[in-house]
């Protein structure tokens, strides 16, 4: 049988001769699960690296448990297939590597770069700022942490009140001016 | 102890089922392959002992471990997606091959403009110039498909610009401050280098399909060399072909895939040594093109000047062939060697 799609925990083999529900329907099966994949391709990435970014550093066997946790195992990832998206993040530049040893393991830690960190500020704003938009079409209420992070009302990018008290006053992707987003952070509104 | 032998095999199966299909310009880079696949080992024995939840790591922990991993074929294709895709051919490499493009079609059309000039000048204005573009066209889309293939073929494999370039060792012992006397490595080449392979190969064939779409005939002078001489040319010209062929696979797979690089060697040689008898074929059919035949006529001293000039040049090139096929097998018999030798002188 094929592959199904990770997150489905159980299937029916009764049913499949059946033929009574969607996952017994090849059509089906394969539009959610090429939905799924090109939906996962994405997020994956995102999440691997805001774990990264919680973490400080992180190796990969740790980093996917730390997804699964925090997901409540809605995202799982295909387990060999983090390491080459880790080396790509890497050879964009977005991560570096350092090494551990436990015993006579190796481990290959996964760090954020600072051009890393100014890439996931972007992409996890443009990511967060979708999620709200969207929220009322899927009647789900996303509530952003304001008080805590403020966004480029130009391109979205992410800023903590400590980036923006490096005297950031332009926006560091588009250039726009954004020193008064300091005071809506202190003020706890967006 | 026989357990134990058995579920490190079973993870060595593993890495070494990745490892034959990861890409080429992975492989070369001998410290990224080391990491990748001591990561992935590390990840199986953590999984494992995670499994086993505290009490000893069983072969079917292992087992486990492994098959949620995923399909090594999986994996290995994983790390081959690279480059921003752009039509078939990455944004990456996009800027090489139009340049790549670029030249090859150039340069056919400025030999096919100096030909024409000289035709010109030799013939006024009767000369055909439709077929002088014609050829450059046909020319050009063989050129313009071949390269096309190649390009589509690396991106498709992963390669980046940057893994044609020259190795990040030489660069870091170039770049050492050399205030004190430094230790000089003496520099040990690799047997076979993929940017060499590649090169070899896309010359090969361009210059097979030259001789086999018999481009001669738009070169003036030499446009009329007989129906035999023609023959022999267009058999040469698919040995070539074979030539860039097999070129073109070995650049594709793993170096140090040592039995099928010396296979593909060896089917090099065998086509190197089956190409003697048509060296002596064609210095016979040079004698049979038409001027040459006529000069035989109106100047018998001059034709046998011509004949012992073909016989001379024959010897050459049958020398080249027989020091070609010995340099050959040295380099078969000692491809492990040499390879393994400049290994060694990386990880130093």
């Amino acid at each position: 049988m094929r592959k199904l799609i990770k997150r489905i925990k159980q299937y029916n083999l009764d049913a499949e001769k059946r033929g009574e529900y969607l996952f017994t329907r090849d059509d089906f099966r394969d539009y959610v699960e090429n939905w799924e994949s090109e939906l996962l391709r994405g997020i994956s990435t995102l999440a691997v690296l805001a774990v990264i970014e919680s973490q400080g550093k992180s190796y990969g066997y740790e980093i996917l448990n730390e997804l699964k946790v925090r997901t409540n195992n809605m995202l799982i990832l295909e387990e060999g297939s983090l390491y080459p998206t880790l080396r790509k993040l890497k050879t964009a530049g977005i991560l570096d590597t350092s090494i551990d040893y436990e015993g006579k393991r190796k481990k290959i830690n996964y760090q954020l770069t600072p051009y890393g960190q100014q890439v996931f500020n972007h992409i996890s704003g443009a990511f967060t700022k979708l999620m709200e938009s969207m929220s009322e079409m899927f009647k789900i209420n996303v509530q952003l942490q304001t008080e805590k992070f403020v966004y480029c009302p130009n391109c979205t990018m992410r800023y903590s009140e400590e980036d923006l008290e490096k005297s950031q006053r332009y926006c560091s992707a588009c250039g726009f001016y954004i020193a008064e987003l300091l005071n809506q952070l202190n003020k706890g509104g967006n | 102890m026989s357990e134990e032998l058995n579920q490190t095999q079973i993870v060595k199966e593993f890495l070494k089922e990745v490892k034959t299909r990861l890409p080429g310009w992975l492989k070369d880079d001998k410290k990224e392959l080391k990491d990748v696949l001591s990561e992935l080992e590390g990840h199986i024995w953590e999984k494992s002992e995670e499994i086993a939840a505290g009490e000893g790591v069983q072969l079917h922990h292992i087992q486990q471990a492994v098959h949620s991993m995923g399909n090594p074929r999986d994996i290995a294709s994983e790390y081959k997606k690279r480059g921003t895709p752009k039509l078939w051919i990455s944004k990456e490499l996009f800027p090489s091959y139009i340049k790549v493009v670029g030249i090859v079609i150039s340069v056919i059309i400025g030999l096919n403009m100096i030909a024409f000039i000289v035709d010109t000048v030799e013939n006024g204005l009767r000369t055909d110039l439709l077929s002088y573009l014609d050829g450059i066209f046909s020319s050009s889309v063989g050129v313009f498909l071949i390269v096309t293939i190649i390009f589509v073929v690396l991106s498709v494999e992963g390669y980046l610009p940057e893994n044609f370039k020259k190795s990040k060792i030489k660069t870091e012992i170039g770049s050492i401050p050399s205030e004190k006397p430094r230790m000089v490595l003496k520099q040990v080449k690799p047997p076979l280098k993929r940017g060499e392979l590649l090169a070899g190969a896309m010359i090969q064939l361009l210059i097979g399909l030259a001789m086999f779409s018999e481009v001669w005939v738009y070169i003036p002078l030499v446009e009329d060399i007989g129906v035999e001489l023609t023959l022999w040319i267009k058999i040469a010209g698919i040995y070539t072909i074979v030539g860039g062929v097999i070129n073109l696979i070995q650049s594709m797979m793993d170096l140090t895939n040592y039995l099928a690089q010396r296979v593909l060697m060896t089917l090099f040689t065998i086509k190197d040594l089956a190409f003697i008898p048509f060296i002596l074929q064609l210095s016979e059919a040079v004698l049979s093109v038409p001027a040459i035949n006529y000069i035989s006529i109106t100047d018998p001293d001059l034709f046998s000047t011509i004949v012992l000039g073909f016989k001379v040049i024959t010897g050459f090139v049958l020398f080249g062939t027989a020091v070609g096929f010995i340099s050959n097998i040295y380099k078969i018999v000692t491809l492990r060697m040499k390879y393994e030798e400049y290994l060694r002188y990386q990880e130093s």
